[in-house]
């Protein structure tokens, strides 16, 4: 069976920027928490980039800390 | 094993002298009037030059409604913001300007709230046609394409034969 890729690698994203909030919502639960790796299907390292740019992002005011 | 050594003492010198990649991003207060945002742009742009800075990339600040409201305290008043004017600045500098800047940056009383990353120098925006793929969209698209070879209208009425004769 071929592997899945991820979204990430799929489309070449190196670097997780926290203002890219319409790429970070894309891993955000509606309630705004980040999903966990089996539902994103990022690898260890991409998670913990992705997580640390959404808690850049809620810091700056891009993403709510919790949705309502 | 000296040589080693030596090598690993040479590495950490040139760690120490190289520049990083750094963005500033910046809350501008909303009572600044629109008019202003240039100077206080130029503000932050020569703080960051003053302390050694080259500047590689930057974003004029937009209006933006925040996540929630964001509190301000300014000669020692209090003030709950709701929204802010939301830019960016990329540049080139020695950690120890970096923190210059930063200590900078704190005591502007028009800055609502800022961060500073270590960053990359190439564009870490990712397009928007890029994201109008959305995944779910291409796994619905798959699983459509599936389902329709499947069952003819001649096999769906042998089907329902089958089913009510038995």
């Amino acid at each position: 069976m071929k592997k899945q890729q991820d979204y990430l690698s799929a489309n070449n994203i190196k670097y997780i920027d926290y203002k890219d909030v319409e790429l970070l919502r894309m891993f955000l639960t509606p309630h705004g928490q980040v999903v966990g790796h089996k539902r994103s299907g990022l690898g260890q390292k991409q998670q913990r980039a992705l997580a640390v740019a959404v808690k850049r992002s809620r810091f700056m005011g891009l993403l709510p800390y919790i949705a309502s | 094993m000296p040589s080693s050594m030596e090598n690993k003492e040479i590495n950490i010198d040139a760690m120490g002298k190289d520049r990083g990649v750094y963005e500033v991003g910046f809350h501008i207060v909303p009572i600044v009037a629109e008019v202003d945002l240039g100077v206080r742009v130029t503000a932050i742009r020569d703080v960051i030059e003053a302390a050694g800075g080259s500047m590689i990339a930057d974003e004029f600040p937009r209006h933006m409604e925040l996540a929630y409201p964001m509190l301000k305290i300014a000669e020692n008043k209090r003030a709950l913001h709701h929204s802010a004017y939301f830019g960016w600045m990329k540049f080139e500098i020695e950690p120890s300007g970096a923190k210059a800047v930063e200590v900078k940056l704190k005591a502007d009383d028009l800055i609502l709230r800022f961060i500073m990353v270590k960053t990359v120098r190439e564009n870490t925006m990712v397009p928007k046609k890029v994201l109008q793929q959305k995944r779910g969209e291409e796994v619905r698209s798959e699983e459509k394409a599936e389902d329709k070879p499947v069952l003819t209208e001649a096999e769906i009425d042998k089907t329902i034969e089958d089913l009510v004769i038995s």
